[in-house]
């Protein structure tokens, strides 16, 4: 069994623009639960490393820096997405690391702002679980949030983009004003494009990342070109039309290559209607 | 403490400095007069050709780069002002400003390739033109379709010169933000040490110099005629013998090659160093009466320095985003091909532009002469272009000798004057953004702490970085450049490309006029030679002789 985004992810695979990677199940978590102890059981460190080499081979990669996030089993379900709410750890490179990281990501299960989120959205906290992601890290030139619909307004016909220089931090987190770019979903003409202060970047260190200012001449600069926000937009539908619910994507661009990172369900839609997708239905969504 | 005027603001004149206007309306207009490329009062035949063709030409370069600005240039009580003033109306501001970006990001990676093939090419086809004009042959008609295509020419000029120039003038600019962003705990005079040692013509003048300066001490003759004699007597004591010909035809290679400047860059009525070597032969003589290094020596440390400062910071910059990277790596290459276009553009547009409309000019004057309508050639200066070609066309008649002494003694009375900087009405400071910012900081129009009289310390801009202490030498014109000694300060109003040699002889810099983009500051820090810029009351607080000490580091100069 893998967690919400883990599962996601597996029936994304097909769209070939995922980075390699491989996840801890719920029954790893409960197997650390239940040791009483905040060491990593043998087992799964043996497991972890082992996954690690294979890693390894498969992306070509000595000391491969990859991605690690939580994946709770509620999490990326279709009624709440837990988007941004516990840890992700980014370019952590070595075997050892990625054990420490998938701890720290265990842990953030009790993180205060994932129990108001549970709370608040009527989910057990006392059960919840914690599976884990671990994917090669994309050294994402840019890094973009965006929904099949817009988020914002609840208008179904218009994809909106969340753009900025550097790793996804920055952009998930809130931490920076990206771009926001409003895509017609007809004829994915570009309705709007809002140049967004991009106070800062999300960049690689040696062991880890930094928040770096955006240099000013950059922060007045359009980060997407026309034609990478429409293969973004062209992304995010093809994306809602193969799950039947709107969707909510991490993405990055690392040498002109679209990668495809998360993917999960837009929770939050204001319910407006437009006659344009009488066949999305956030309720069916919500039935499944 | 910048003061924001809502509403534009007449500025008062001073009472010594009172200005009718020719055009009433040109008192709207925010004039600022341009010290550091005419310190002195302009000539009118200068003015004529510089408010009009050489202003049309401007324009068509702010054009060119689709920049919402147009500028404007007058000849106010004999002094060179100029304003830039918005070319659309204030509701088509921001649309146009928009394009204006657009369209210098555009040209900034492409200015120096253009640069090199092809303005350059086509200004040097003007000069062969020039150069091959055989004006003393010319009948009246030759001469005058001459001077048309002359004026023609240097419109094109400035053309070229603005189009080349802004984006030559904002990418270093940009570097400076880009690498004091991207690298913590720098400053902007960190980043000009990686757009340091690329060469350009003013250093190679002065590599020529010295070289010719090395020759010296292979006759006994030349170099005892060059320690003792007058500059301006030089010439003529070395046709004496056979040992001083030879050094002549040396003389003359370097004239042909760097010899079409004078030391101004805006003024015609000045000789070009081919007509009087005086002022070459100032330098030549500070080359062999002082040290004997090679004033670049150092070049090969400045580049190491510049090569070990760029890999540090691109392998800082290395986890960063590819478009980061890209930024770094081109708006540097295009900083460091902006400071040598600089340096280049200044002597194939500014100097030799201006050398070769005052010998078409000359040429007048020897006719005007002729027929007795001024009483010598230079005088010529002292009249319009339009009276010029009017007079042509009559044969040279008419007698314009009185006009001349009456123009004469009006540059004389207002040359006592120290003009306002600023006059006409103020707008209040221009909008931030990244042209205003790359003209704030070559004219260097940032706002500066006054002078603090008391403890006789002077605040410009860090020029090139360093501290030396020595005597100071205040040279206002080019031809004073004689009393610099190794080591001295030279404390002047601006200088131009021409002064370049007096860098390797003085020990420091000191200008009124100027920013960290200046040429003065540029030169400075190819010669690794503390330079305080744009210190505003320089010339006016410090005596020649004074002892005083420069630090390039802070932009301040103390008296001690």
């Amino acid at each position: 069994m893998f967690g919400g985004k883990a599962a996601s992810l597996a029936r994304l695979g097909s769209a070939g623009r995922i980075p390699p990677g491989f996840s801890l199940s719920v029954n790893e978590y409960q197997c650390w639960a239940d040791s009483g102890s905040d060491e990593m059981p043998p087992q799964i460190v043996q497991d972890i490393h082992r996954a690690y080499e294979a890693l390894e081979r498969i992306s070509g990669v000595i000391d491969v820096p990859v991605a690690v996030r939580s994946s709770a089993v509620d999490e990326d379900g279709i009624g709440e997405s837990f988007a941004g709410l516990h840890d992700t750890f980014l370019n952590i490179i070595g075997a050892d690391r990625v054990v420490d990281a998938v701890i720290r990501c265990w842990r953030s299960l009790g993180n205060k702002h994932a129990i108001d989120y549970r709370v608040e959205n009527g989910l057990d906290i006392e059960s919840a679980q914690m599976g884990v992601v671990v994917q090669q890290l994309v050294f994402a030139d840019i890094s973009a949030v965006a929904f099949s619909a817009n988020p914002v307004s609840g208008e179904r016909n218009e994809v909106l983009i969340n753009a900025n220089y550097g790793l996804g931090e920055a952009v998930v987190s809130g931490l920076a004003t990206p771009d926001t770019i409003v895509i017609n979903r007809d004829d994915l003409f570009q309705q709007s494009v809002t140049v967004g202060a991009k106070e800062i970047m999300t960049v690689r260190t040696e062991f880890g990342t930094d928040e770096k200012p955006v240099p000013r001449i950059m922060q007045g600069m359009p980060v997407l070109t026309e034609d990478q926000a429409k293969e973004i937009a062209e992304l995010v539908i093809s994306l809602e039309n193969h799950n039947g619910w709107p969707v909510d994507v991490e993405c990055a661009i690392h040498e002109s290559q679209l990668y495809l990172l998360q993917c999960r369900p837009i929770t939050t839609l204001p319910s407006k209607n437009t006659s344009n997708h009488q066949g999305l239905h956030m309720s069916g969504a919500e039935s499944s | 403490m910048a003061i924001h005027h809502p509403e534009p603001t007449p500025i008062p004149m001073p009472e010594n400095f009172p200005v009718s206007w020719e055009d009433p309306g040109d008192s709207h207009l925010p004039l600022m007069q341009d010290r550091q490329h005419a310190p002195n009062p302009i000539t009118p035949l200068t003015g004529w050709l510089v408010e009009g063709y050489g202003c049309d030409g401007i324009v068509a370069g702010f054009a060119a780069v689709k920049q919402p600005v147009k500028m404007l240039i007058r000849r106010i009580n004999t002094y060179y002002y100029n304003a830039i003033v918005p070319s659309v109306p204030p509701e088509k501001m921001e649309e146009a400003g928009h394009e204006a970006e657009a369209a210098l990001k555009a040209a900034i990676p492409t200015f120096a390739e253009r640069w090199d093939s092809e303005w350059l090419p086509e200004i040097r086809g003007y000069h062969e033109t020039w150069n091959a004009f055989d004006l003393t042959a010319a009948s009246t008609d030759e001469l005058l379709a001459h001077l048309d295509w002359s004026l023609d020419t240097f419109k094109r000029l400035w053309h070229i010169h603005f189009e080349v120039m802004l984006p030559a003038l904002v990418a270093p600019s940009m570097f400076l933000d880009l690498y004091t962003d991207l690298i913590e705990g720098t400053e902007q005079m960190d980043a000009y040490k990686l757009m340091q040692g690329i060469d350009n013509n003013s250093l190679r003048s002065g590599d020529d110099l010295w070289a010719l300066s090395q020759t010296v001490s292979n006759s006994e003759t030349t170099k005892e005629i060059l320690a003792n004699t007058p500059s301006s007597q030089v010439m003529a004591a070395l046709e004496r013998s056979d040992e001083g010909k030879k050094f002549i035809e040396k003389i003359n290679a370097y004239l042909e090659k760097w010899g079409n400047r004078s030391d101004t860059v805006i003024e015609m009525g000045d000789p070009s160093w081919v007509e009087d070597p005086s002022i070459m032969i100032d330098n030549l003589k500070a080359y062999v009466g002082g040290s004997s290094d090679n004033p670049r020596d150092k070049w090969v440390e400045l580049v190491t320095e510049r090569e070990r400062l760029v890999s540090a910071a691109q392998e800082k910059i290395a986890g960063y985003p590819e478009p980061v990277k890209g930024q770094f790596n081109g708006i540097l290459a295009a900083g460091q091909a902006g400071q040598r276009i600089n340096e280049d553009h200044n002597w194939w547009i500014d100097q030799q532009g201006n050398h070769q409309m005052r010998q078409v000019f000359l040429e007048f004057g020897n006719r005007l002469v002729a027929t007795g309508a001024i009483s010598t050639r230079d005088d010529v200066f002292m009249l319009s272009g339009d009276e010029i070609i009017e007079s042509a066309k009559q044969e040279f008649g008419g007698d314009h000798r009185a006009t001349v002494i009456e123009r004469q003694t009006e540059m004389e009375k207002w040359a006592k004057v120290s003009p306002p900087t600023f006059i006409g009405t103020d707008y209040g400071p221009p909008p931030d953004n990244p042209v205003t910012r790359a003209i704030s900081r070559f004219f260097g129009l940032q706002p500066v702490a006054d002078p603090d009289v008391q403890s006789g310390t002077i605040t410009g801009f860090p020029g090139s970085a360093g501290k030396v202490t020595g005597t100071a030498r205040v040279i206002i014109q080019l031809s004073d450049a004689g009393k610099l000694n190794p080591g001295d300060i030279l404390v002047t109003a601006t200088t131009s490309p021409p002064w370049t040699p007096l860098f390797a002889t003085a020990g420091g810099v000191v200008t009124d006029t100027g920013g960290a983009l200046s040429h003065c500051a540029i030169v400075a820090r190819e010669y690794e030679i503390p330079a305080v810029v744009g210190a505003r009351a320089a010339t006016g607080m410090i005596k020649d002789g004074d002892q005083i000490e420069v630090d390039g580091d802070s932009g301040s100069v103390r008296i001690l």
